[in-house]
């Protein structure tokens, strides 16, 4: 990161000096003076170069420690498995790396690998592909040929196919264990119902999918065109470009044909859902449909969710549910913003049984609030804050820095982002916090998903009586059950 | 190009080195020191990549300086540090500790008949209850919801958050480098002045957590074979404790314990990131310097006795079934650490012998993985793996199959490759645990709350010396029948339909 400057006012500097050896330590927080800090930010296109086949790259050396790292974006995604092969891209992706290259099988190529210390790995999630590299600078030509090797030539062996759906097989029996896991999943496939942007693998789709297909989807996605890399580490910079250049230099770019996506019917589904499970607490996500990344509202919406629930102890709902009443250990609120799809926005908390009802009670309220009054000048002004004074945070390493350059330019972000982020965040207003509330959050929809022992939660407690339905009609939700012969809706 | 050895000496040093193609990467050229005179340590590693630092403090404390009675008292804790002080969390201190006194004395007669009378007069109960709870209503006008925590936020803390281990408690803030002040006045003030407000909320936000844990399947096996693996010491309880010493906990055993451990002759205060080392030193003298020594913390008694006999513990959940061999190893510091951190990598990854063995070659597993649980007192080794549940398996054969590998190590020498291959994953290991500032700052306080961190650049010279003996040797005085706890848990099936109940026993 060389290109950045850091100014430290060379008078608040001498002084600080003096201060600390004769000042008397102050009685509260509120009487620290800090000397003056000015960052600028890296600028991404210092650090953007595009190689002959097309692949961008973003790239910064690094010589503080004797190691490279590599991570590379690949446009591609589960939202592009067809209907019948749910599960494929996070297969091709598994098997990629497993399953062996033309040059080297599987277990050679790990060999390898191990041998070198290296870490080398490649995943397909539901928009994104991604793989990356760590190998120490000196084994750095080996470790190219071995990332290179595993984009452009995978062979998908058989044998880690069938380990793979063996694997896999184990965990859709697993789906419904875990309480955290299940309620995020049936609250995703309650909003989005079915689309590929929820789809899951299952039974009836692993016994389907071959190798070819496997293939076909690597073919079809894995072009250096519709990669972006990002480098950092000890190396020099026109000589990793050569590198670069040379190692990938039999791999023909081609225009990729992205299927097109069904549009995501965009309707909230207020009442009460509960999924049966026997266990101490409800795990409740209090919620309906969010936003897009790309969202111009996005920086006050931030704000806005911070004071209400997503600035961990200094948000509202925390204070309320956790400190104040001590009903729970997890709570608060996000946004889960995508890029092609609108979001989710929910409220959550884990809590005993009996207290469910209270705490989605309090959480409600919060929601109400503040779509209902400005925030105050003091809540906005620590969220402001931590907001600007958190940001050099986001290049905390060279690595952090080129990946989150290359995420702005996969989710098709400005590249001067960063340089109006600040800007952007002090623009907003008590007013704007009030009026995106009010236009994001919708009490009358939500959708109170419930996972936890439904008699339990729906019999509350003396103290805090009411009932579930107040909030609207109640559905018991059959979990997925991805072994079914049919599997599934 | 002007890139990060432009001001000190040190990191030029460190540069030097590595451009030279030395792999001399070590941590005493990195880590600089400084005890104060009541007997806090500092360790500062410079990196001005970006204008910020990571600032932690380590307590030498965890549940394994607990006792029966008190389980969990060390998170319990830990959580009660971010409730203020003197200064933090309250607006008129007189007044709320006026109340706070009335509480606990007359929730000190609700525990007392509650939970150690066999008759209590729950009557009785029900009215301090509700006198305590209206007093603590009246308390909330004076407090000032988690004060710390928002100011270190509207001061740009990241990475804000405190974690209680068995052995170590940590307190983590990342701040812009401006900003490091605020984080001495903060932990200095509740190092010395921590005042436990809100304590009977917070003991049920702790008592939610614990629900968590439970609820997680398979976790309450795993916390009842601790328990068996380890007899007397006090690995034998969890960091979360058990939830009756959660519910009788008062506040005068906090207090008592806070007094005991968070003395600064018992602490390690870590900063990375972009400092110049002489003003941090003389921050910290003008902190945490008047804060009185205390005495030196009682040592861990109960060390693990010899185990004489094999034990097995059988369990149900509903979730994947697996298993798991546990044995006794010595604590860090002993020979043969180093074996163990070598049979740790003989062992995992996908080149590793279990995954080779169960998963690859005998078809029984679909994970599988045996670690050394390295500790300051009394180590274990862990064995495990899941079944593949998809046809004929039974733990009988997976057993057996973990049993074959453990005699591997015991009966053949390994070779000069695969040593060299863990030897090389370990030292590309420790230069990637560098990377991170965070990860760094972790590493060098816990090393030092125990071993010193300049053991950390001794473990791969350690571990270099390794031969195949020693490794034989080792597998042979440990991984022996009577030093082993078996585990094995199989899944219950519940009430609701979960998936591929329908089709159990029709195996493909």
């Amino acid at each position: 990161m060389n290109r950045r400057l850091i100014i430290l006012t060379g008078a608040a500097l001498a002084l600080t000096g003096i201060c600390v050896l004769t000042a008397q330590v102050p009685k509260h927080p509120s009487e620290l003076k800090f000397e003056s800090l000015t960052y600028n930010p890296p600028r991404a296109e210092e650090y953007r170069i595009t190689l002959s086949n097309g692949m961008i790259v973003y790239m910064v050396e690094d010589h503080s420690l004797p190691a490279v790292d590599l991570q590379a974006f690949i446009r591609t995604g589960s939202i592009y498995d067809p209907v019948n092969k749910k599960g494929l891209a996070q297969m091709t992706g598994s098997v990629m790396r497993t399953g062996g290259t033309a040059s080297l099988s599987g277990d050679e190529l790990d060999e390898k690998v191990d041998f070198l210390g290296a870490s080398l790995s490649s995943t397909i999630g539901t928009r994104r592909g991604s793989a990356s590299l760590f190998v120490l600078s000196k084994d750095l030509e080996e470790g190219l040929e071995l990332f290179a090797d595993m984009l452009m030539n995978p062979v998908f062996e058989e044998s880690k196919i069938t380990l793979y759906k063996d694997q896999t097989m184990e965990n859709l029996k697993a789906r419904n264990d875990q309480p955290r896991r299940l309620l995020g999943l049936e609250f995703d496939r309650l909003l989005y119902g079915d689309h590929p942007f929820v789809w899951e693998t299952d039974r009836a789709a692993l016994e389907t999918i071959t190798r070819d297909d496997l293939i076909d989807f690597h073919n079809r996605y894995f072009r250096p065109n519709n990669v972006i890399l990002a480098a950092a580490g000890d190396f020099d910079r026109d000589e990793m470009v050569r590198k670069l250049e040379f190692v990938f230099r039999s791999w023909t770019p081609e225009e990729i044909d992205f299927p097109s996506l069904p549009e995501v019917k965009v309707k909230n589904r207020p009442g009460v859902f509960m999924v049966q499970k026997e266990i101490s607490q409800g795990y409740v996500n209090v919620g309906h449909f969010g936003v897009k990344d790309t969202n111009p509202d996005l920086y006050a919406l931030d704000i806005m969710n911070f004071i209400l629930g997503g600035g961990s102890f200094t948000s509202r709902i925390t204070t309320k549910v956790r400190s104040d009443e001590g009903l729970a250990y997890n709570t608060g609120s996000r946004f889960v913003n995508q890029h092609d799809f609108p979001g989710t926005f929910y409220g959550y908390v884990q809590t005993k049984s009996s207290t469910v009802q209270y705490a989605v009670s309090l959480i409600l309220d919060e929601f109400r609030r503040i779509r209902s009054e400005r925030v105050s000048e003091s809540e906005m002004e620590t969220a402001k804050n931590y907001f600007l004074d958190s940001f050099p945070n986001r290049f905390s390493s060279s690595l952090n820095t080129m990946a989150a350059f290359a995420e702005l330019e996969y989710d098709r972000f400005p590249l001067d982002y960063y340089d109006h982020y600040r800007a952007n965040i002090e623009k907003v207003s008590r007013d704007e916090v009030l009026r995106v509330a009010k236009k994001y959050i919708k009490p009358d929809q939500m959708s109170i998903f419930i996972v936890g022992d439904i008699e339990a939660c729906k019999a509350g407690s003396p103290d805090h009586p009411g009932s579930l339905e107040k909030w609207g009609k109640m559905t018991v939700i059959e979990p997925l059950d991805p072994m079914a012969a049919s599997g599934g809706r | 190009m002007n890139r990060f050895h432009r001001r000190w000496a040190i990191l030029t040093l460190m540069f030097f080195i590595l451009l030279s193609g030395a792999r001399a990467l070590n941590l005493e050229d990195q880590v600089i020191e400084h005890t104060l005179d009541n007997g806090l340590r500092i360790l500062m590693v410079e990196r001005s990549e970006v204008p910020r630092v990571v600032c932690h403090i380590y307590y030498r404390v965890g549940s394994i300086f607990e006792r029966p009675g008190i389980t969990g008292i060390s998170h319990f804790h830990e959580h009660m540090m971010f409730k203020g002080t003197r200064m933090m969390g309250v607006s008129d201190f007189e007044a709320d500790h006026r109340l706070n006194v009335k509480i606990d004395s007359l929730m000190d007669l609700v525990y007392n008949e509650k939970y150690h009378k066999k008759n209590g007069d729950m009557d009785a109960v029900r009215i301090w209850q509700q006198q305590a709870e209206s007093l603590m209503k009246e308390e909330k006008q004076y407090i000032i919801k988690d004060d710390l925590w928002e100011t270190y936020m509207r001061n740009g803390g990241t990475g804000l958050n405190a974690s209680t281990g068995k052995e170590s408690t940590g307190y983590y803030v990342t701040l812009p480098a401006n900003k490091v002040e605020l984080q001495m006045l903060l932990e200095s003030d509740r190092m010395a002045n921590a005042y436990f407000r809100e304590f009977y909320s917070e003991k049920e936000v702790v008592r939610e957590e614990r629900r968590l844990s439970e609820n997680r399947p398979g976790y309450l096996f795993q916390e009842q074979l601790n328990a068996t693996f380890y007899a007397a010491s006090p690995y034998s309880w969890g960091v979360i404790g058990w939830d009756i010493d959660l519910q009788t906990m008062t506040k005068q055993d906090m207090i008592d314990f806070n007094r005991q451990y968070y003395v600064p002759n018992n602490a390690v205060a870590v900063y990375v990131g972009d400092i110049d080392p002489q003003k941090i030193i003389r921050m910290a003298e003008k902190y945490f310097g008047s804060i009185p020594r205390g005495p030196e913390p009682e040592p861990i008694r109960t060390l693990e006795p010899p185990q004489h006999c094999e034990k097995r513990l059988y369990g149900e959940a509903p979730t994947m079934p697996s298993m798991t061999i546990l044995y006794h190893i010595p604590p860090a510091g002993h020979p043969d650490e180093a074996v163990f951190d070598v049979i740790t990598g003989l062992l995992n990854g996908r080149t590793g012998r279990l995954y080779k063995s169960l998963v690859l070659e005998k078809d029984l597993a679909t994970r599988a993985q045996g670690y050394g649980m390295v500790s300051a007192y009394s180590g274990a080794f862990n064995f495990g793996a899941l079944p593949k549940t998809q046809g004929e398996v039974t733990m009988e054969d997976l057993e057996r199959a973990l049993v074959e590998e453990i005699d591997r190590l015991k009966n053949e020498p390994v070779e000069e490759r695969e040593l060299q291959k863990v030897k090389n994953q370990t030292e590309a290991r420790f230069i990637r645990g560098l990377r991170s500032d965070y990860g760094l700052a972790a590493r060098l306080g816990r090393a030092e709350l125990y071993q010193g961190w300049r053991d950390l650049d001794r473990s791969s010279e350690r571990l270099n010396a390794v031969t195949a003996d020693d490794i034989m040797r080792v597998a042979s005085t440990y991984f022996v029948k009577d030093n082993r706890t078996v585990g094995i848990l199989l899944r219950k099936e519940t009430g609701s339909r979960g998936p591929g109940q329908a089709g159990r026993g029709s195996s493909r």
